[in-house]
């Protein structure tokens, strides 16, 4: 049985991770993958110590401070369900075949883009759609591609593209664009960019790949057929938390309700970091909190004995 | 002579799928060609030909693709038994 198990591989998990360790508590953290949002974003310069760093290049330096210390990681494991037994005393994670048992839990497991919900969009995962322009972008190398979001996220990944595609397109259900000023005046002078507003995405088509798409003009109701090559998807992201929905309070938006402690309203399941209610989804802040709910797994704990 | 493994990994150094696994190869001792498809416009017309897919990470090895951090898979592949 291990005192705590962290789940989550971003600013938040790692964080707790070290704290955790330094505390010498038995920990195990499992990280489906690695970085959180830190790695999405391309540029990061508002983390004291780093006047600029690449997102990536912050992620990774998280990483290998967490393992400098002495916890068990288990890195590349989906945790399909948390369970509490013995009168809600021990949780049990398991996953696809592993399981463990565990005093206190801390849940940080961040959040999941959102998805359009347009019937074929899994069928082109990977086939042209794209969540992650951070990954993906250098595939589509002079390529026509489409942007559908236009808010700071959409706007960044449309001038992260223009290194690379022929052309790049903003779709915006918005008479105009949603992002800040500044990435606003960047968009303007590039030459590559255009702005398709006020429509909405209707259907995806394309046969291995995708080749185009079909959108609605919100202005004449008209229907148009758009030829492209690649679409980036950046319409925002949801708390990750529909592993423990049924265990703990969420809010409205899903995200894990906790207090100034970190404690959910499950006594041994602390939560930390994006996935929670937390204001502002920044990583100094997920890293802060992290911190936190280790420490304060950790009175937990040691009040246990 | 034992015969060497061979792994391929395609990907760019921003994904966090690729990191992990590379970092869960390296971790169970197996070395690995890391081609970065985000400089090497060749290997990614190979990628995107060999997994139809037009995302990363794609490995290659011995002989068989698989697309993405697809841990069952590549513990099956390289008889690695957690």
């Amino acid at each position: 049985m291990y005192d705590l198990i962290i789940i989550g591989g971003g600013p938040a998990a790692i964080s707790a991770g070290i704290y955790a360790a330094r505390k010498k508590l038995k920990t195990l953290l499992i990280a489906k993958n690695w970085g959180g949002q830190v790695r999405l974003s391309p540029l990061v310069e508002n983390y004291p110590g780093f006047e600029s760093i690449l997102g990536m290049d912050l992620a990774n330096k998280f990483i290998s401070h967490l393992k400098k210390n002495n916890l068990e990681i288990k890195e590349g494991i989906e945790i399909k369900e948390i369970e509490l037994e013995e009168n809600n005393k021990v949780v049990r994670v398991r996953g696809e075949k592993e399981n463990f048992k565990t005093k206190a839990i801390i849940i940080a497991t961040g959040r999941v883009p959102n998805k359009l919900g347009i019937s074929n969009e899994e069928k082109f995962i990977g086939k042209g759609i794209s969540y992650c322009a951070t990954c993906d972008a250098p595939l589509f190398r002079d390529k026509k591609i489409i942007v559908i979001g236009s808010g700071n996220a959409g706007a960044e990944i449309a001038i992260e593209l223009t290194n690379y595609a022929s052309e790049v397109y903003i779709l915006a259900r918005s008479p105009g664009l949603k992002a800040n000023e500044y990435l606003q005046n960047k968009i303007k002078k590039s030459s590559k960019i255009k702005i398709i507003a006020n429509a909405l995405v209707k259907e995806f088509k394309g046969d291995k790949f995708i080749e185009g798409f079909i959108y609605q003009d919100k202005i004449s109701s008209k229907m148009k057929e758009m030829d492209i090559q690649g679409i980036f998807i950046a319409i925002g992201s949801s708390a990750n938390s529909s592993l423990v929905k049924n265990m703990v309070e969420l809010n409205k938006q899903n995200e894990i309700k906790i207090d100034s402690s970190n404690r959910t309203s499950q006594p041994n399941i602390f939560a930390a970091g994006d996935v929670t209610n937390v204001s502002h989804k920044q990583i100094i802040i997920a890293a802060g909190e992290g911190a936190k709910a280790a420490l304060n797994a950790y009175d937990y704990i040691k009040k246990l004995k | 002579m034992t015969e060497e493994i061979k792994i391929r990994i395609f990907s760019t150094p921003s994904c966090p799928y690729c990191v992990t696994l590379k970092e869960y190869l390296k971790e169970k001792g197996f070395e690995y060609e890391d081609i970065n498809v985000a400089e090497d416009k060749e290997a990614a017309k190979e990628m995107i030909e060999k997994s139809g897919q037009m995302g990363v990470p794609v490995s290659e090895i011995k002989g068989e693709i698989i697309i993405g951090f697809d841990k069952v898979k590549i513990n099956k592949i390289l008889e690695i038994k957690e």
